[in-house]
């Protein structure tokens, strides 16, 4: 089964995917060239949340994030030039420099500064929700969130508000420890620090509509999607999905443990010597990988065309960091501008 | 000259904001006549009960879904209630609104009044009597509104809604009765104190119920034939030191009343005035009447002893001058 409705839906989705782990990949090669100011964070292993889920929205919908913000900006068609050099804080990203890599953003597309607070942005994202409705437009907010969100009291205060109001909202919880941390002799928890086994259940006992999915699976995270936003626009209310993926080896510090991503690997085993150890990630976690592997196996794409649309990707990558590293700091005194809106 | 107290005026601004403006909503159902007034805001919910959502005790939550809700396209007032309950939406309030303007370059706005009533509201013991207002001062980004009188609320709310700025509007439980002139109405410049009583002999500055106290003392030192200028600050956010500065220039003596706890408050950034642009224009020492730094005392006698009072205010003023 084709993970989207058409070929080109499901090439689009992998062109993403592959856009999104070139993009991390120069993030992490600029930062350890000492370009990227403060501390950052990878979406290397996600790739398939962000994209099946920007693929079953609309352009009026918002879209909320939270300080691992690349792959969603990307997923939703933020410019990588513009992107990127924000997040290196040059005069030519999407706020100036201002923001960087904690507040992406990409307010032609809906989709205000990340919030760097954990837990932030879910109220907020009830408020754009709100708005829709009580505009009676056909539109929703979607907002992502890691499982620690769930260790904030923010958090429930804004699942009880969607509850009570049914609004239009979707909250896509991003577990990327699912199978990590479990303490010794206490199975099933999901997530290393909540008393909670299953965070659905939470979201059911509040009424809200609820799904784990496999962040491998496109196809289920697309269709997850979809559903959530008939809901919600339907009037009948939030749903709270949470999308589960093995955390990426390299993550904590960010650095390239796997090397950069090359497509032949979803079908040629050839995984150099001095990445055996984590063979786990490149024949099972790799989200990109995966899906590659499923185009594969249904036919919709040859090796040839993969390789193509990871050239593609790695191209439009290179010319960001190009623009990037090119483009000129801000001027000093525009740290004074735009404090206020007007 | 036509009276209504400040709390009916305030309640008909709001309204005539509603009327003219269909964006605008009330989250946290309306709560601007506190305890004791609530009776007052039912004409609000008769006629705009859809605009108006009654939430659950979540201010983080609400003040948060407030700003989303400024984001996509409504004017949001969100009444926290009691002043201390901010504390409990203070992320919201003071780490994401004033920096969303910012963090995106300008482009994405955050027309926003949060509403609370704050302040010694008498026998509020130490929990309820919060004045979060210094400290919301320290929030860049965030414009903070403080009007004292009935003539001066549908101004002061129609420049903060028009200048979209994420606005926190110092409203006080002790102002709902005050019986003031009814007129005004006209929008009024954001940042520009006000003169309310012309004087000579010294500079008096309040704001919210300080303004209120400082003209009740200006009234009994005219008694005394003591001649007091008394300033209204109208907005925290921004600090207008122009007009405090000409009027201690003519008078060299500051008093200023302020509920605030001593420690970096609105009294000491008016006071530092005159340690910088002002200096010079000081013939005595600036006087800054606050709330000691002592937790809100529930028992009258305890709470009435640390109150800014007005003959505190009296004999201040009196030892400047003699």
């Amino acid at each position: 089964m084709i993970p989207l409705p058409s070929r080109e839906d499901c090439l689009e989705a992998l062109r993403k995917m592959l856009l999104i782990r070139h993009f991390e990949e120069a993030c992490i090669e600029a930062a350890h060239r000492g370009q990227v100011p403060g501390h950052y964070h990878v979406y290397i292993g996600q790739e398939a949340t962000g994209v099946g889920v920007m693929s079953a929205l609309d352009a009026g919908d918002f879209v909320h994030s939270t300080h691992r913000n690349h792959g969603h900006l990307l997923a939703r068609g933020a410019d990588p030039k513009k992107a990127l050099a924000e997040i290196l804080g040059k005069a030519t990203g999407y706020a100036g420099g201002k923001a960087g890599t904690l507040h992406g953003c990409a307010p032609d597309l809906n989709f205000p500064p990340s919030s760097g607070i954990v837990g932030g942005v879910l109220p907020i994202s009830t408020g754009t929700a709100y708005a829709l409705k009580h505009r009676r437009l056909p539109n929703i907010s979607v907002v992502f969130f890691g499982e620690g969100a769930m260790e904030e009291g923010a958090a429930y205060e804004a699942l009880n508000l969607a509850a009570l109001w049914k609004l239009p909202v979707l909250f896509v919880c991003e577990n990327n420890t699912a199978e990590v941390e479990r303490t010794p002799g206490q199975s099933g928890y999901h997530a290393p620090n909540l008393s909670i086994i299953e965070l659905t259940d939470l979201a059911k006992t509040m009424n809200l509509a609820a799904a784990v999915i496999d962040g491998l699976d496109l196809g289920a995270v697309w269709n997850a999607a979809k559903a959530a936003r008939a809901r919600a626009v339907s009037g009948e209310g939030a749903t709270f999905i949470e999308v589960r993926t093995e955390t990426w080896p390299g993550g904590q510090w960010p650095t390239l443990v796997t090397g950069r991503t090359h497509i032949r690997h979803a079908w040629n085993r050839d995984i150099p010597e001095r990445y055996a150890h984590l063979s786990a990630w490149f024949e099972r976690n790799d989200p990109v990988l995966s899906v590659a592997r499923t185009l594969l196996a249904t036919g919709l794409a040859s090796e040839r065309d993969l390789e193509a649309l990871d050239a593609m990707a790695q191209k439009e990558i290179d010319q960001a960091v190009k623009f990037a590293n090119e483009s000129p700091f801000p001027e000093a005194q525009s740290a004074l501008t735009h404090v206020w809106p007007r | 000259m036509a009276e209504i107290t400040f709390g009916e005026a305030k309640i008909k601004a709001v309204a005539d904001l509603m009327r003219e403006d269909e964006r605008v909503v009330i989250i946290g159902g309306a709560g601007f006549g506190g305890l004791l007034h609530a009776k007052y805001v039912a004409p609000l919910h008769d006629e705009f009960e859809p605009r108006i959502l009654r939430t659950p005790i979540a201010e983080l939550g609400f003040c948060g879904m407030g700003i989303g809700a400024a984001m996509a396209g409504l004017y949001p007032i969100v009444t926290i209630g009691t002043g201390s309950f901010a504390f409990e939406a203070w992320p919201q309030i003071v780490n994401e609104a004033p920096n969303i303007t910012y963090m995106s370059g300008g482009q994405v706005k955050v027309p926003i009044m949060f509403h609370a009533l704050v302040g010694i509201r008498i026998s509020g013991a130490a929990q309820h009597s919060a004045r979060p207002q210094a400290m919301l001062m320290q929030a860049a980004g965030l414009q903070v509104i403080a009007p004292a009188l009935a003539s001066d609320v549908k101004g002061l709310l129609a420049a903060a809604k028009d200048s979209e700025r994420p606005t926190f509007w110092i409203d006080h439980p002790l102002l709902f009765e005050e019986k003031q002139p009814a007129n005004g109405g006209k929008p009024l410049p954001l940042g520009k104190a006000a003169v309310v009583r012309k004087g000579s002999d010294a500079t008096l500055v309040g704001y919210s119920i300080d303004l209120v106290r400082c003209l009740a003392a200006a009234a009994q030192l005219e008694t005394e034939g003591i001649d007091a200028e008394v300033i209204d600050l109208r907005t925290l956010t921004p600090l207008d030191e122009e007009t405090i500065c000409e009027s201690v220039g003519k008078t060299g003596r500051l008093v200023v009343a302020d509920e605030c706890y001593p420690a970096a408050s609105v009294a000491s950034e008016v006071a530092s005035i005159f340690t910088d642009r002002g200096f010079g224009l000081l013939k005595r020492p600036a006087r800054r009447l606050n709330f000691p730094a002592v937790p809100v005392p529930l028992s009258p006698p305890l709470e009435q002893h640390l109150l800014p009072r007005v003959d505190k205010i009296v004999a201040t003023v009196r030892e400047l001058v003699g």
